[in-house]
């Protein structure tokens, strides 16, 4: 086995896929639709969400970002 | 408190928590099967640099073994989020005051607290099912042929640890001033506890002993091994509980 069936592991791309895309859309949703946040500028949130999208940035977003209000 | 729980359950979905939490132990689930089945393939790209260094690979073989692994390797990520993410579950209120209307309106200190800890519990148990759900449906689909044995209890033993740390998240929250400080108690505990498992004689009796639920799959522990660290983890978390709701009792809002 050289190279990578890539239609054995569709099981796995597609859902992870959706996944990571809705985490994304709520993520950026809500920096978009809050003004203040905890610590950093939406500036800095869009760029850590994108960057680290496959779950760390959002994660850091909500830990750190989010305001309580 | 039917209304205080519907407050909470709307605070959770209307945050987004819910949601939050629910893809990302979706994507925990799924990776497990997903790393599982990519194995080979990183052993075959790997091969060349490990060759160069002297090691001869043989021939890897996955089944349902190796997602299971994966697993248990990434049950702690699991609740770590989770903990993280309810760290702040009464310090919040605190802080924003909210609690004392609900008190003065009438309902019981107790009931709030009951109705936390049912959220907490409630929340680790519907994610952890989701998590486990996931993978399982893998590797029933690839690896269905291959049996693994005592699977359920090794996994329950998890959530039982997890109960534990959450149940020790939500005493710390009686006490605490902020998230951090909340953060901060839970994590020394189970440092501590850590440092306690050097000890040969209470090793057995520690709540960090459900979390190898692996060693059970693989059959190298049984599971009369590990109804001392049951019955302690089961005890600490009542006792747990009951501290909590007495310390909430006393605590000025």
């Amino acid at each position: 086995m050289t190279g990578l069936d890539l239609k054995e592991y569709l099981p796995f791309i597609i859902p992870l896929i959706i996944a990571e895309l809705i985490l994304l859309a709520v993520t950026l949703r809500h920096i978009f639709t809050h003004d203040t946040y905890k610590h950093g500028t939406r500036t800095l949130w869009v760029i850590v969400t994108i960057v680290g999208m496959e779950f760390i940035g959002p994660i850091l977003y909500f830990l750190i970002g989010k305001d309580e209000a | 408190m039917k209304a205080f729980m519907k407050k909470e359950w709307m605070e959770m979905t209307r945050t987004g928590r819910l949601l939050i939490l629910g893809i990302l132990f979706t994507i925990f689930g799924i990776m497990n099967p997903a790393i599982a089945k990519l194995t080979p393939w990183m052993m075959e790209m790997m091969r060349d640099s490990i060759a160069q260094s002297g090691l001869q690979l043989g021939e890897v073989t996955v089944n349902a073994m190796t997602s299971w692994t994966q697993f248990y390797k990434n049950a702690p990520m699991t609740l770590l989020v989770i903990v993280l993410m309810s760290s702040g579950v009464l310090t919040n209120e605190y802080q924003s005051g909210t609690l004392i209307q609900v008190v003065t309106k009438g309902l019981s200190r107790k009931k709030v607290m009951l109705s936390k800890m049912i959220v907490v519990y409630g929340s680790w148990t519907a994610l952890y099912l989701l998590y486990f759900g996931i993978t399982y449906g893998y590797t029933e689909y690839y690896w269905g042929e291959d049996k693994v044995e005592k699977l359920p209890e090794g996994v329950a033993f998890y959530w039982l640890f997890g109960v534990f740390v959450l149940a020790l998240l939500l005493l710390f929250s009686t006490i605490a001033e902020n998230g951090g400080q909340v953060l901060m108690g839970t994590g020394g505990v189970i440092a501590a506890a850590f440092f306690a498992n050097y000890i040969p004689k209470i090793q057995k009796f520690l709540p960090l002993r459900l979390m190898d639920g692996l060693q059970l799959t693989m059959g190298s522990q049984e599971i009369k091994d590990f109804i001392p660290a049951m019955i302690c983890c089961g005890v600490s978390i009542i006792a747990c509980g009951m501290i909590s709701i007495v310390l909430f009792d006393r605590r000025r809002l």
